[in-house]
């Protein structure tokens, strides 16, 4: 899907350890995406809903 | 050979997507732009994931109008539903993408283990992006299963390991599970979701800008040494 390179899978992920910044609600917490409003994210669910 | 010592670390976006979800085809576009934008084409390495969008879908064979399938699901009018479509479709013409507002939508469970094929060569990415958008232009049927053994073809996968990944008891299938698994894991409920550098999370579609402006901080971040201030 990428104009750049493709990597391999890997198990490291880091997910347990790291802090990750969720945008949501528009407030965003030292977000690297800046500021953004909410009515601008669209995305569609895991029921197949998409709004 | 040695990495040249200025090379640029790597920009890793994980995302979670599915061929058939609109607005995973409008937000990747729109992050490709963001990327060819800043001109990061060399720098930023994507990794696609598995996320069964609607796994209470028609199996393929019996794979429905999109339009039909979602005022049943819904319980709107085919007008608001057509109206929703429309919605998408101009979105994603300010991008210039193509979008078909009307399509064939079923359970995408065996296009996901397909992928899986095709990312253990090194090209999940590449399958998935042609699968998603030849499906939004309206140029291929992606629930019938010889044009998705063609298309896998095109990358590689031969014939036997392409009808093999695309039944049930593929052991493909466990690849699938461990994608949707690690969404869960972190809090995923809806896609397209990203995941830059395996720390910053970007829920849903968003704006142009916003990926050019994560694009730009983790570009400075790298050459400051440092993580955004929380």
């Amino acid at each position: 899907m990428s104009d750049g390179q493709e990597r391999a899978q890997d198990e490291t992920w880091g997910l347990d350890t790291e802090p990750i910044t969720l945008v949501h609600s528009g407030e965003v917490l030292g977000s690297i995406f800046g500021m953004l409003d909410p009515a601008t994210i669209s995305s569609c669910g895991a029921d197949g809903v998409c709004d | 050979m040695a990495e040249k010592a200025t090379a640029p670390d790597p920009i890793t976006i994980d995302i979670w997507t599915d061929v058939v979800c609109p607005w995973c085809y409008v937000g990747e576009a729109r992050l490709q732009e963001a990327i060819r934008a800043e001109g990061l084409e060399d720098v930023v390495q994507i990794q696609a994931h598995s996320f069964e969008l609607d796994p209470s879908a028609p199996k393929m064979a019996n794979a429905e109008s999109n339009i039909d399938h979602l005022v049943k699901k819904l319980g709107r009018s085919e007008a608001e539903v057509r109206g929703m479509e429309e919605q998408i479709k101009d979105l994603a013409a300010e991008i210039d993408m193509p979008y078909e507002t009307e399509r064939p939508m079923a359970n995408t469970r065996a296009i996901h283990r397909l992928v899986q094929a095709a990312a253990a060569k090194g090209q999940g990415n590449e399958l998935f992006r042609t699968l998603q958008g030849a499906y939004f232009a309206g140029e291929l049927d992606v629930f019938n299963e010889d044009v998705l053994v063609a298309e896998a073809a095109k990358v590689g996968v031969s014939e036997d390991e392409a009808r093999a990944a695309l039944e049930e008891s593929s052991e493909l299938d466990e690849a699938v599970q461990t994608d949707i698994h690690r969404a869960r894991q972190l809090g995923v409920t809806g896609v397209p979701f990203m995941l830059f550098d395996q720390k910053y999370a970007a829920p849903g579609a968003l704006p142009l800008d916003a990926y050019r402006s994560a694009l730009r901080t983790l570009v400075n971040m790298q050459s400051e040494g440092g993580d955004v201030d929380e």
